[in-house]
């Protein structure tokens, strides 16, 4: 499949191969440059959508720096697979031996992990930080012993730290393409065993799902992927490919399956662009340039998705703010005037916001949302509510002295302390909620009539700029 | 609902009791079975037959072994010694005769799935292991969704319900594996009055078919209200049998009364000897 990509790529490629206003970048981008970067780029095109599937699982598993773990076990599995193919054949640098050592040591540093979780006093993060450090370095080390020995520089393998994808070989491309494509086959075909794994194991067990059989394919896909994806992305940054993408893409949706596409698509666009720049660039790893744009989508996810994003978060908690203080202004103005019996006299602000221990700033927003609304009008004496802002203030009114009575009467809360929990679920009450608390209130007696404004169950006129000495009961104020 | 052919049969076809004093078709029946966690006894010598039909609550303090005594009938969690029989065979056999509901913390709920997914993951045990969830299966997981009158949430994501509506979710999904025998852990902790209402209804719905509800409850002003049976457990069984016989002042003073059994005290010294491998001094 990777071959058929490349070749789609070669056609495309035919097409813009005219156009010099590519650049080598563009050229490398849109399957133009030599064939060599053509079927590169395809193939980590395949492994960046492969790793996108694998590590939304391992991501909701909870397990993505195990294969942070498994990434650097594999650089001395690579070494020690290279030693004993110049042992036995006298050249290490086939892929029969390298790829088998990678996975072999992959997999001895998740055993490794697991084996020290088991001893008392050491934790997962210890456990996963000493072995990924402790493989790297004997990684390293072998590197230095293998450059010494005849043949050893040419090997290339110190390559597999950073990756080099435009030194890959035809064979290495191809074994990174059909374990991507199996990879992703597995995360496709075993959706529902994976769901259910990471969702809720315990319950996966009990319907005689073996979870260690279903962990331990998990494990085999990352070890796959991270042993191939080592000439592309290296051993340092290969597990970014895993965590990045799926964590992107968490941000976008709240469904499983589309965000296993939304991180195959990242993954795949990182690799692609990735690979593209370093193909061109002097000197730049293409493991690095994969991570680099990854994170790039990363950040865009993070600010910008709709459902989760900071800024759409932000925009949410921003709209919130404005309505509830002009919901508070609203309240209040209806009060000052239940207060003084009219409706009709203008209000003071300032003294309303003295009174109420406002900020200028609060205020001021609470009048550009009300004044936006048309629920307030000026004139020379001050300001008045509207006929709209006249309903909508006895509507918040009402939802506020609900809430409050339901507040002193079942939470058993004195009633000078309802007005502060109030105040802030008076804004979200909804239709259901309001007609519970009526049948409630009515029940008791407390309310006349549904549709009415119960009245207040602490005093007001220590609240509000008017007269009243709470002689006449505020409920009582006529329209 | 009420025509479960294969599970009738399965039923019947109990092998010998585990001993004499074992009923051979009782939903279940726990034969001297002993758990430990790390060489530390949580369940001792546990023997237990489940009385087919009944609501029974196991109620006993923190940490007194009432999720691991479900687990362990599950085998999901490892027995030292003992036997654990449902209708008779081992559970490994009967798996589609049971439900179950785990505690509701034991999952992470910001998890990307649906409330439909969720209970249609109770029909997983009858899903072909390569087969794809067929539209039937999901109407029955709409059914269920709607039994527990959450119907109109099936799209929701799950993080996005109230701990209530996650609890009904999470017994919807029961529901939706049919079984003849449920195992609840907690379902009634922390919820709001219409989801215990709902909970309740459903369980004597589920007695009323002649299905069996085994329900871990931490609530004691309930427990004669709700269930019909119950057991009162402190790393063994204190008392078992109906409401009315064994929930009783004693009986509760036994179970709940002392800060440390001997049981856990021996079960301290034994972690501790192994940590340090010195005796515990200063217990």
């Amino acid at each position: 499949m990777w071959m058929m990509l490349a070749s789609t790529g070669a056609t495309a490629g035919a097409m813009l191969d005219t156009s010099e206003w590519l650049g080598p970048f563009g050229r490398a981008l849109f399957f133009a440059g030599p064939y060599n970067t053509r079927i590169v780029v395809a193939g980590t095109v395949l492994l960046g959508i492969a790793s996108g599937l694998l590590g939304t699982f391992l991501l909701l598993r909870k397990r993505s720096l195990l294969s942070d773990a498994l990434g650097h076990a594999a650089l001395p599995g690579v070494c020690a697979g290279f030693l004993i193919g110049v042992w036995l054949f006298g050249d290490g640098r086939s892929l029969a031996v390298l790829l088998p050592g990678a996975a072999v040591f992959g997999l001895l540093g998740a055993a490794a992990v697991q084996v020290l979780t088991t001893l008392p006093r050491v934790r997962e993060d210890a456990a996963i930080g000493v072995v990924l450090s402790v493989f790297f370095a004997a990684g390293i080390v072998m590197l230095g012993v293998i450059q010494t020995m005849d043949g050893g520089g040419q090997a290339g393998l110190d390559r597999l730290i950073f990756g080099q994808a435009a030194t890959m070989s035809a064979g290495e491309v191809r074994a990174m393409g059909i374990a991507a494509i199996l990879t992703a086959g597995l995360c496709v075909i075993g959706f529902r065993q994976m769901r259910l794994l990471c969702f809720d194991p315990a319950f996966a067990r009990s319907l005689g799902w073996s979870t260690t059989a279903l962990d331990g394919v998990l494990l085999a896909g990352a070890v796959a992927v991270v042993t191939v994806g080592l000439y592309a992305v290296g051993a340092i940054l290969i597990v970014a490919l895993l965590i990045i993408p799926p964590a992107a893409a968490r941000f976008w949706t709240d469904r499983l399956g589309t965000m296993l596409v939304i991180a195959a698509g990242i993954g795949g666009f990182g690799a692609w662009v990735g690979t593209a720049w370093s193909a061109v660039a002097v000197d730049l790893p293409t493991g690095p340039a994969i991570v680099v744009v990854c994170g790039g989508a990363f950040a865009v996810s993070m600010l910008a998705a709709p459902p989760r994003g900071v800024l759409a978060a932000a925009w949410r908690r921003r709209t919130m703010q404005r309505r509830m203080a002009r919901q508070h202004l609203l309240r209040a103005m209806y009060e000052t005037g239940e207060v003084r019996g009219a409706a009709d006299e203008p209000i003071d602000l300032e003294t309303l916001r003295i009174r109420r221990g406002w900020s200028k700033r609060d205020l001021a927003r609470a009048l550009r949302e009300t004044k936006r609304q048309g629920d307030v009008q000026a004139d020379a004496e001050g300001w008045r509510l509207t006929d709209a802002g006249f309903a909508a203030a006895r509507a918040q009114t009402r939802r506020h002295r609900l809430w409050e009575h339901f507040l002193a009467s079942h939470a058993e809360i004195d009633t000078s302390h309802v007005d502060r929990g109030a105040d802030d679920i008076e804004h979200v009450l909804g239709r259901a909620m309001v007609d519970e608390l009526e049948a409630d209130l009515k029940s008791r007696g407390v309310l006349a009539q549904r549709g009415d404004v119960p009245d207040s169950p602490h005093r007001l006129d220590d609240n509000g700029p008017g007269t009243n000495s709470g002689d006449d009961p505020p409920g009582s104020w006529p329209r | 609902m009420n025509d479960r052919p294969d599970s009738r049969d399965a039923r019947k076809a109990a092998e010998a009791p585990l001993g004499p004093e074992h009923s051979p078709l009782s939903p279940l029946s726990v034969h001297n079975m002993t758990v430990a966690y790390h060489r530390r006894p949580v369940l001792w010598d546990i023997d237990y037959d489940a009385p087919e039909g009944g609501l029974i609550a196991i109620v006993g303090p923190n940490g007194a072994g009432k999720s691991t005594l479900i687990k362990a009938a599950l085998d999901l969690v490892p027995r030292a010694s003992g036997e654990v029989r449902i209708f008779g065979r081992p559970y490994r056999q009967q798996r589609r005769l049971v439900g179950y509901v785990p505690q509701r913390e034991t999952v992470d709920w910001d998890f990307p799935v649906t409330a439909l997914d969720v209970v249609t993951m109770g029909r997983y045990g009858r899903i072909g292991w390569l087969r794809p969830i067929s539209r039937a299966h999901r109407r029955a997981a709409q059914v269920f969704l709607e039994q527990v009158g959450m119907g109109e949430f099936a799209d929701r994501q799950i993080s996005r319900l109230s701990g209530g509506q996650q609890q009904r979710v999470f017994l919807a999904r029961a529901l939706a594996q049919e079984a003849e025998l449920y195992f609840m852990d907690e379902p009634l902790a922390g919820v709001d009055a219409t989801t215990e209402r709902t909970i309740i209804d459903i369980l004597r719905s589920i007695r009323a078919d002649g299905r069996t509800c085994i329900v871990v409850h931490h609530d004691l002003q309930t427990v004669r209200q709700y269930f019909d049976h119950v057991v009162l457990l402190n790393g063994r069984i204190v008392a078992a049998g109906p409401v009315s016989e064994v929930f009783t002042e004693e009986n509760l003073a036994r179970t709940y009364g002392g800060k440390l059994t001997l049981l856990e005290e021996a079960g301290q010294a034994l972690a501790h000897g192994r940590v340090t491998g010195e005796p515990n001094d200063d217990a």
